[in-house]
């Protein structure tokens, strides 16, 4: 008799508490419990560290089918440890949502339209408190009651192994097992016949394997066959060699792929770039508040035409997030967008979904293209545990792009070829010995001053950027776009890059239910931009139907459009920290359908 | 790919140095020991900084790299890790090994790859008008005791007017299966009145044959003493 299959399960769960670290600690062992029971689960800490002075919360979406892109509306469960603690949540989440409040908190704070519809009383911290006076006891016991709750199948070596606390680590201990099971028990028995009815499940899929943003990104560094990961140890970039440690398997560990954990950022990126120049694939790990510490290396790749790949960790949010509104966006942008035709550099940015991708391509791209290619991962749940599982990577794999074969022809490291990309030996080649020098040279690399030459070696460069652009224009790799142009008609365009991509798409699908058409262009390069397309954009479309969403509070995406290609549009900005909601989306659709 | 042509065996472009520059010997001294090693050249890479030292490669055939200052020699650790069958030389005056190169001494020392460091050092930043090197955050501290505290393995000292013997060092540096540092006194008569190659000369000892070549503590002492330019090899770590 066959086994029947369960339903599947697809829970948003919210936890909040007044000003603590607890509450997080409590979403980061959820989070990590649910990926072990074979879970699917998108975690989101908000608002981010920094702001953490006020309510905070700990949004979770916990799947067993669809891969969760982000937590979203409506919550359907919510634990809240202080009677106050609910005004961490925004309105959207509260709407229907079943909340469990802490029998030792306040009377919560009355909602004057009666939003949340139900409260249940249980003594969470008590149980913790009860079974261990450990740090984080609290944590463990609000775990178990979700977990409890879920109906999942905790064993207690799912825990051994979780440390939680940022500055003081507490290593987890049998106090705290009791915490989390006395809680878990008493949910079941409590909360069973109540919950059992809305999410049912079994969780029992243990092939699917947990893997967060930076595993994700390793492995498509992996794939693009990069050789040598620098970068210092500590924080998010120790995080990420880590995850780069991780993903190599024991015959890879010592041929193929070496990590190197260095003194300084600006350590790792020499170290990083003499081994691209030896034509050995490397990539950079640096935070974007360090990123001018490499910024000479990445200058140098950039003028001596090294390809070297330069990975920039947003995890340690800053406010706003956005790819200009950090250190590394203004570097970036003061750098690489000048009018300087020598400071060239590929630039991209990932969400947790598509970091592999994008890492792939971003390394293959500056391979292809022999520059410095950087690539910002824009996640605020980096520094924790933003899950992303995506079980499908075949479309991962594929060829590189092949120069025309006629350029490997050419004798010279800078020889003008009709691409602007020429041949690139490496050390080692007899007979193609080059100089590589951020001077003015000629087609050997031999510093020479010549008004000829240098006219020459300019018009190089643009045919290379030009070739660039035309190569990138029809790549997936550089934007997604929902929709198609040439066949519907649409009322707005919705803009964005990087972070805001499921969240767009959400609001542009509830939209599209309310008959308003919107075409959504999702960035994920914005260096070099496709230019035709946005071109094309700026002039069938008039500046109010232009919407472009920034996840920062400068504008930058915006500012950027506009220099690129002329393109205004209205601008949507973030000055809180807080991510976009696919509500606040929606909302920004309707008021401009209503002007219009 | 087609091979460059025969014409190109001569440098377009050659160090633009004073007429009576100290360099010069140095350069001397290195395609001395290259030739001497039969190295073919498209072995051997050589990563400079900037200065007047940094040109150096500009007058040698092989590949190059020109980075800014504080990169010379972690470049150059990079690729000697990397690709072990390249030669790898680093090339640096005395202003970038004492300030911005600092701390990647120490960090490449640790590491300890099979590349030599060549410093050229004429006690004076000629590219910034003259400036004395000496008069930097490291006070007191030559290059040779940099070196040795940075724990390379291998550290030799000469002038870069004895060719001869500064070819022997760095070919027996070159060979050396670690990270090696020769450090070679040059003159700079434009900016430098009291240092002449006369004066280097007048002030050079031989290292003393008594001297243990894996003695870090004696090589250290002997490092200190700012009245000897030495001529030789200080320090020879085994490598175990």
């Amino acid at each position: 008799m066959p086994t029947p299959t369960p339903p599947p399960l697809n829970v948003s769960i919210a936890l909040c508490g007044e000003a603590g670290a607890g509450i997080l600690h409590a979403g980061r062992i959820i989070t990590v419990i649910a990926a072990r029971c074979g879970l699917l689960v998108s975690a989101e800490e908000m608002p981010p560290r920094e702001f953490q002075c006020s309510p905070v919360a700990f949004r979770l979406r916990v799947a067993s089918a669809t891969p969760p892109r982000t937590p979203r509306v409506p919550v359907e469960l919510c634990i809240a440890l202080d009677g106050g603690a609910s005004a961490a949540l925004p309105e959207g989440l509260r709407r229907g949502c079943f909340c469990i409040l802490d029998s030792d908190a306040p009377e919560p704070v009355a909602e004057p339209d009666g939003r949340i519809v139900e409260w249940v009383r249980a003594p969470i911290r008590r149980i913790a408190l009860e079974a261990s006076a450990s740090t984080g006891a609290a944590a463990f016991g609000a775990a178990g009651i979700v977990c409890g709750l879920l109906n999942l199948t905790v064993e207690s070596d799912m825990l051994a192994d979780i440390h939680i606390g940022a500055r003081e680590p507490v290593a987890f201990n049998p106090g705290l097992g009791k915490a989390f099971f006395d809680a878990f028990h008493f949910a079941k028995k409590e909360f069973e016949s109540k919950f059992t009815r809305r999410f049912e499940g079994a969780h029992s899929n243990r092939e699917v394997s947990v893997t967060s943003i930076m595993d994700e990104a390793a492995r498509g560094l992996f794939v693009a066959g990069i050789r040598y990961v620098c970068g210092t140890p500590s924080g998010t970039v120790g995080a990420m060699l880590s995850a780069v440690a991780r993903g190599l398997s024991p015959g890879r560990r010592a041929s193929e792929c070496r990590v190197e954990s260095a003194e300084t950022p600006a350590i790792a990126a020499g170290l990083a770039l003499g081994a691209s120049f030896g034509g050995v694939p490397s990539t950079i790990v640096v935070e974007s508040s360090r990123f001018s510490e490499v910024c000479e290396a990445v200058a140098t790749a950039s003028v001596a035409e090294i390809p070297l790949h330069v990975i920039v960790l947003e995890g340690e949010a800053v406010i706003g997030g956005g790819f200009g509104a950090t250190e590394a966006g203004g570097l970036l942008s003061a750098v690489f967008s000048g009018p300087s035709q020598s400071t060239r550099a590929l630039f991209s940015v990932a969400d947790h979904a598509r970091a592999a991708r994008i890492a792939f391509e971003s390394v293959k791209a500056s391979e292809e293209f022999q520059l410095p290619s950087v690539l910002l991962i824009q996640d605020r749940a980096a520094n924790i545990l933003g899950i992303a599982n995506l079980r499908n990577m075949d479309g991962l794999v594929r060829p590189a792009r092949r120069r025309p074969a006629g350029v490997f022809d050419a004798a010279y490291r800078y020889e003008t070829a009709p691409t602007g990309i020429s041949a690139m030996a490496v050390p080692g080649d007899p007979g193609m010995e080059f100089a590589a020098t951020p001077r003015e040279h000629d087609r050997r690399g031999l510093p020479v001053e010549g008004g000829k030459l240098r006219e020459s070696m300019q018009m190089k460069r643009l045919r290379k950027s030009e070739t660039m652009r035309h190569q990138l224009e029809s790549s997936e790799f550089s934007l997604n776009v929902t929709g198609d142009l040439e066949v519907e008609d649409f009322e707005f365009v919705a803009i964005g890059s990087g972070l805001t991509s499921e969240t767009i798409s959400e609001a542009v699908a509830l939209a599209s239910r309310e008959s308003i058409r919107i075409l959504h262009l999702h960035l994920f390069a914005i260096k070099p931009l496709p230019r035709k397309l946005f071109l094309r954009i700026r002039d069938r479309f008039e500046e109010r139907q232009l919407l472009v969403f920034d996840e920062n509070p400068m504008g930058e995406l915006a500012a950027w459009l506009k220099l690129e290609v002329g393109l205004v549009g209205q601008s949507f900005k973030r000055a809180d920290g807080l991510p976009f909601r696919a509500h606040e989306v929606l909302q920004r659709f309707r008021e401009a359908s209503a002007r219009r | 790919m087609k091979p460059a042509p025969q014409d190109s065996t001569a440098p377009s472009a050659s160090p633009n140095w004073c007429a009576t520059c100290g360099h010069a010997g140095a350069l001397g001294a290195l395609a001395r020991a290259l030739v001497a090693m039969r190295l073919p050249e498209e072995r051997l890479v050589c990563v400079s900084g900037p200065g007047c030292a940094g040109k150096l490669p500009r007058g040698m055939r092989g590949y190059r790299l020109e980075v800014p200052a504080g990169l010379t020699l972690t470049v150059a650790a990079g690729l000697a890790m990397q690709r072990r069958d390249l030669s790898v030389v680093a090339i640096a005056g005395d202003m970038e090994a004492r300030t911005a190169g600092l701390l990647a001494l120490h960090a490449v020392g640790k590491r300890g790859p099979k590349l030599l460091y060549l410093i050229l050092d004429n006690g004076i930043a000629a590219q910034s008008a003259g400036s004395f090197s000496e008069a930097l955050p490291v006070a007191g501290a030559g290059c040779l005791e940099l070196c040795i505290q940075a724990n390379f393995a291998f550290v030799a000292s000469g002038i870069a007017a004895d060719t001869e013997s500064a070819a022997t060092f760095i070919r027996e540096a070159m060979e050396f299966e670690g990270s090696a540092a020769v450090v070679l006194r040059s003159a700079c008569t434009t900016f430098h009145d009291e240092g002449s190659d006369l004066a280097m000369r007048a002030s050079m000892q031989a290292v003393p044959r008594e001297h243990p070549a894996d003695d870090a503590l004696g090589a250290l002492s002997l490092a200190r003493r700012s009245d000897v330019v030495w001529s030789g090899v200080l320090l020879k770590r085994r490598r175990s």
